[in-house]
């Protein structure tokens, strides 16, 4: 039988995941699928569900950063309306990533961490520039979501925790979430992209994207983001750009494929598919993103 | 969508028996049934399609914690059972595997342990050592000479065959103008229950008491007295509420085996099917139909053939049953002078294809209804139009030759044309929508609809006792097996009817062999009809024996009683009821009883039976968006219209049509199962996903027609009545919306999108 250990505070927490072996527990999601798929289950777990900091939202005073603790439900993000009013992007994610019954379990924790690569909520996060606060034996530190992306290495390691997720203080000019769904409206995602915009006065000014449900994990769509430089709101909206933006975000996967990331090829779909409907989300997240802009 | 209060009035008027408890959680399913004393067991399967069993290695398992013994083939040869062959039309599957393994997921050995979670580590550790053999997965090749036998006592792979021919076909074809000629094929799926089978067997005193998951546990339990050379009445089989069955649990699977392993040990024994083994218990029968249809110069049908090939996997089941639906139906319910069907079921080395709700017809309608439009389309003639001119009308004859009665496919197809061309009801904003103006573009609509012919088991017996108990309940006995379809509603309803007697004194009990009489089983939609017909005969015998104990009593003749429910008052007055009867009499209960058969008519032109006592008849019209950069397919209108003759619960029947479109979706969209060398996937609810309340059509309706009051109104059970035509009238809406014809299920985005760039249907690799 493994052990559970349900820590009260963050410092508990991360002493007993030093212990060789121990993993930490958000809802259980993961673990409880894992168990059920009949995969051999660790011998110690470290549920940290009743570290009240971590299940907190607020506004960082000091940076005016918008902090989600790492073991608040996808529900509860869902619902939050600061969320909703700071991050509509992360809200959409956190509403689209599961059912109702999963959304009020799962943590947004475990979601980034247990598969990124599959996480509605990575690209979201990716999109919207957040940080993440990882905490260690070593001490915390505080890296860019988009690190998530990263091929070689998982970016939090044995005996870290995911503490908290940053959102900047200013959040895009237009946003959106595309994925797809090819078995049925209940599935999991088989394409995700999110899309966030930053525009002054009819011109971009920044832009940042990433689709994850395609591989491993997330894929940072620098070559879309290229693509926008210095683009108008009227030239954006005119659709001339949806071939280039669909080929550059084909161009980033392709980047991705030949770093090694390895593709979904499954019964969702081939990753000929995937590649495919990246395109053609690209193009429509641009398009959904830009016609927010100024609302 | 239903707007809330029209719900909520209809539960309140038109409750359905079980509903609240089993949305709460408090109906208990065969997995919460327990014993004192009892085992669990888990099996332990074929990872091989095909091969002979070398040896079973039970060593390991037997000295690990809990393991209560390891049971192979030979402790089956040790009690005399090798030999024994089950199944309910065909008798080819072991207790458990013996000598040859037949699909990977076979059973070879079981553990039986203190625990189940005992019994599963023991059963991963029994090492199973096959020589494996030539295997064979498709049925063409299964049945092409030469093919690896699947049973090798058999000359071929021959599973069953069907035929039927009537008309001068030769003639017919020399007639026709045009000739059209189409392969459609259907993949495996599974019936995917939420519920897993489940099966708990003991024995007392050489008596055997089991219960279990079953459609039909009058049969199941025949076949436990034949197995272990009992009386029928020293086999008492139970089945607790299933939840959900779809024909997945039809004829006897584990009970044979669990019985056997009860037995062997001396105690109850338990077993319970984890998800990924529901995959390889029973699927639903893959499918090959090629038609041939030719049409006179005015584009009127002259003759329709078939050639339909189902893949049975390695034991029968329903597989026969299945290829004479499949056979029946791929033609339609039209107006054909001369057809042909040859249907074909084959053994294969892949687990066992069984009965699945729509029985072969919808493998056969997705062929059979989207030629009916290829060929409208090409003779420039409207689809429904088309239909009109060829339905047959009752007094007709089908295409089988055989007269038909009662039938109002045209009234359902107007019905529901009507509805899908109405303006949407309700706000205008509950027909979904695509979510920005980026998608719109890519967005093509379309419009399809389908008929449904589908037979019920003829002839077939259902056997119903009424009890009026001494505190006045009204105990409705039958072997009718209730999974969520409402069976138990409609019965107390048809019961109430006759006694004139309110449902909240009716009740009707589970289904327990040593109370229950005789039921053919819960299959083929027929319970409402078979069944309700019974019991309404078994009410009225009980009302006959109260007037004739009210006549003793009260010293009056029996003529001279009125009667209200079952309160019987003489003319001057004195009256008693039916629970003070029961008392005054002495007895524990009067019951009535009562058989019914649905017989077939006789055709008098043949002087043989026709082929079903009565026709389910449905249409279905759905509107679909297909977008076309994605291949994604929406169905975001369904409008189905079932034949019922006369409805019994308002509330039970709607939401049997509408649950036939709403599971129909899944294998018309995204349900499918492959097999790897025999090796089926997926084998979980992640990756083999069931329509969900995010795929309703944003506006669904659905109407059971009725016949007018005074005629015959035989009752017709809705179980099925509009499945089949889902996939066909999706894949006939998707043609129209895309202009390109779709002739392989599912409609997954990839196939669609594919089928969009090279403009024909091509298969997914």
């Amino acid at each position: 039988m493994a052990r559970l250990d349900s820590p009260e505070s963050l410092d508990e927490a991360v002493r007993l995941l030093a212990v060789p072996g121990a993993r930490p527990i958000g809802g259980g999601v993961a673990v409880l699928l894992r168990e059920r798929l009949g995969e051999e289950l660790g011998d110690r777990y470290v549920a940290v569900g009743r570290v009240a900091s971590l299940r907190a939202i607020g506004v960082d005073r000091a940076t005016g950063e918008l902090v989600i603790g790492s073991a608040t439900t996808l529900a509860d993000v869902a619902a939050s309306p600061i969320v909703r009013a700071r991050g509509p992007l992360l809200q959409a994610a956190a509403t689209a990533a599961a059912s109702p019954g999963i959304r009020s379990i799962a943590t947004i924790g475990g979601n980034l961490v247990d598969a990124p690569g599959d996480s509605d909520l990575a690209a979201a996060l990716i999109a919207l520039d957040a940080l993440l606060d990882i905490h260690g034996p070593a001490g915390p530190r505080r890296v860019e979501s988009a690190r998530l992306s990263a091929i070689e290495a998982t970016l939090i390691g044995l005996g870290e925790l995911l503490v908290a997720i940053r959102l900047p203080p200013v959040g895009p000019s237009g946003w959106a979430l595309q994925r797809i769904q090819t078995q049925g409206g209940g599935d999991r995602s088989s394409t995700t992209v999110a899309v966030a915009l930053r525009a002054v006065d009819g011109r971009l000014t920044g832009a940042s994207a990433a689709a994850t449900a395609i591989a491993v994990r997330p894929i940072v769509l620098a070559e879309l983001v290229a693509s926008l430089r210095g683009r108008t709101v009227v030239e954006l909206s005119s659709g001339q750009l949806a071939e280039p933006v669909a080929a550059a975000a084909r161009a980033a996967a392709d980047r991705a494929s030949n770093a090694g990331l390895r593709f979904h090829d499954d019964v969702r779909a081939s990753s000929a598919y995937r590649r495919h409907a990246l395109g053609v989300l690209a193009a429509r997240a641009v398009a959904e993103a830009t016609s927010r802009i100024g609302q | 969508m239903t707007p809330r209060g029209e719900l909520e009035g209809l539960a309140a008027t038109d409750p359905m028996f079980d509903a609240a408890d089993r949305v709460v959680g408090r109906t208990r399913y065969a997995i919460d049934v327990g014993v004192p004393g009892m085992a669990h067991a888990a099996l332990v399967r074929s990872p091989a399609a095909a091969g002979q069993i070398v040896a079973v290695d039970r060593q390991a398992a037997g000295a690990m914690p809990g393991v209560i013994r390891v049971v192979s083939g030979t402790d089956l040869a040790t009690a005399g059972l090798a030999g024994i062959r089950f199944g309910t039309m065909t008798k080819d599957q072991p207790i458990l595997a013996t000598d040859s393994v037949r699909f990977a997921g076979e059973p070879v050995a079981a553990v039986i342990a203190e625990t189940a979670a005992a019994a599963r580590a023991a059963a991963a550790a029994v090492r199973v050592d096959i020589a494996e053999a030539m295997a064979v997965f498709d049925a063409d090749e299964a049945l092409m000479p030469g093919a690896p036998r699947v049973h090798d006592g058999r000359s071929d792979n021959l599973l069953g065959r069907w035929h039927a021919a009537s008309g001068d076909l030769a003639a017919a074809r020399a007639m026709a103008a045009r000739h059209f000629r189409h392969e459609f094929s259907s993949p495996a799926a599974q019936q995917a229950s939420l519920e897993p089978h489940v099966c708990l067997a003991r024995w007392d005193d050489g008596r055997l008491e089991i219960w279990t998951t079953s459609q039909n546990p009058s049969r199941v339990a025949e076949e436990l007295a034949r197995i272990f050379g009992l009386a029928p009445a020293d086999v008492r089989l139970h089945v607790p509420p299933l939840g959900g069955a779809y024909g997945g649990k039809n004829h006897a699977k584990h009970e044979p085996l669990v019985a056997f392993l009860a037995r062997l040990v001396g105690r109850p024994v338990k077993l319970a099917n984890w998800r990924r083994e529901e995959f390889v218990t029973v699927t639903k029968h893959p499918a090959r139909v090629l038609v041939e249809s030719g049409v006179d110069g005015d584009g009127q049908l002259l003759y329709r053939t078939a050639q339909v090939r189902f893949g049975g996997g390695a034991y029968a089941l329903s597989s026969m049953a299945v290829a004479r639906a499949g056979g029946l139906a791929v033609l339609g319910p039209y107006r054909i002078p001369a057809a042909e069907v040859e249907s074909l079921v084959a053994y294969t080395n892949l687990p066992p294809a069984g009965s699945f709700r729509g029985l072969g017809v919808n493998q056969a309608a997705w062929a059979g209804e989207q030629q009916i439009n290829m060929i409208a389309r090409e003779l420039g003639i409207d689809p429904v139009e088309y239909r009109r001119r060829h339905l047959v009308r009752s007094g007709d004859r089908l295409w089988t030759g055989e007269p038909v009665a009662d039938v109002h496919w045209l009234e359902c197809l107007e019905a529901a044309v009507a509805d899908l061309e109405a303006p949407p009801p309700g706000p205008a904003d509950s027909v979904s929508a695509p979510a920005t103006g980026a998608v719109s573009g890519a967005i093509r609509r379309g419009r399809g609809v389908a008929v449904v012919l589908k037979h019920t088991i003829t002839p077939s017996r259902s056997d119903a006792s009424v009890a009026l108990l001494a505190d006045g309940t009204i105990e409705v006995r039958t072997s009718a097996v209730d999974m969520g379809q409402g069976v138990s509603t409609v019965l107390a309803r048809l019961v109430g009817r006759v006694l004139g007697i309110g449902l909240e004194r009716i009740r009707c009990v589970l289904p327990d062999t040593a109370v229950t009489p005789f039921d053919a089983s819960s299959s083929s939609s027929r319970a409402t009809f078979v069944v309700g017909e019974a019991a309404q005969r078994a009410a009225s015998d009980l009302l006959r024996r109260l007037v004739e104990a009210a006549s003793d009593v009260l010293g009056v003749a029996p003529e001279r009683l009125t009667r209200e429910g079952d309160l019987l008052t003489t003319g001057d007055g004195r009256s008693i009821d039916g629970a003070a009867l029961v008392r005054v009499t002495a007895a524990d209960e009067l019951v009535g009883l009562a058989s019914f058969v649905n017989e077939p008519s006789i055709d008098p032109s043949t002087e043989r039976p026709v082929s079903s006592s009565h026709w389910h008849q449905g249409a279905l019209a759905v509107e679909v968006a297909v977008d076309i950069e994605t291949g994604v397919v929406r169905v975001e209108r369904a409008h189905g219209a079932a034949w019922a003759g006369e409805v019994v619960s308002a509330a039970g029947a709607r939401l049997q049509n509408e649950g036939n479109v709403v599971f129909g979706l899944g294998p018309t969209l995204f349900e499918a199962l492959a097999f790897d060398e025999g090796r089926v996937w997926p084998v979980n609810l992640m990756d083999y996903r069931l329509p969900s309340i995010a795929d309703v059509p944003g506006v669904l309706t659905s109407r059971a027609l009725e016949a007018e009051p005074g005629v015959s109104r035989e009752r017709h059970g809705l179980g099925e009545s509009l499945i089949p035509a889902v996939a066909p009238a999706v894949g006939n809406a998707v043609a129209a919306a895309i202009g390109v014809r779709i002739t392989e299920l599912p409609l997954h985005p990839e196939r669609v999108l594919n089928a969009l760039r090279t403009g024909q249907a091509v298969s997914r690799s």
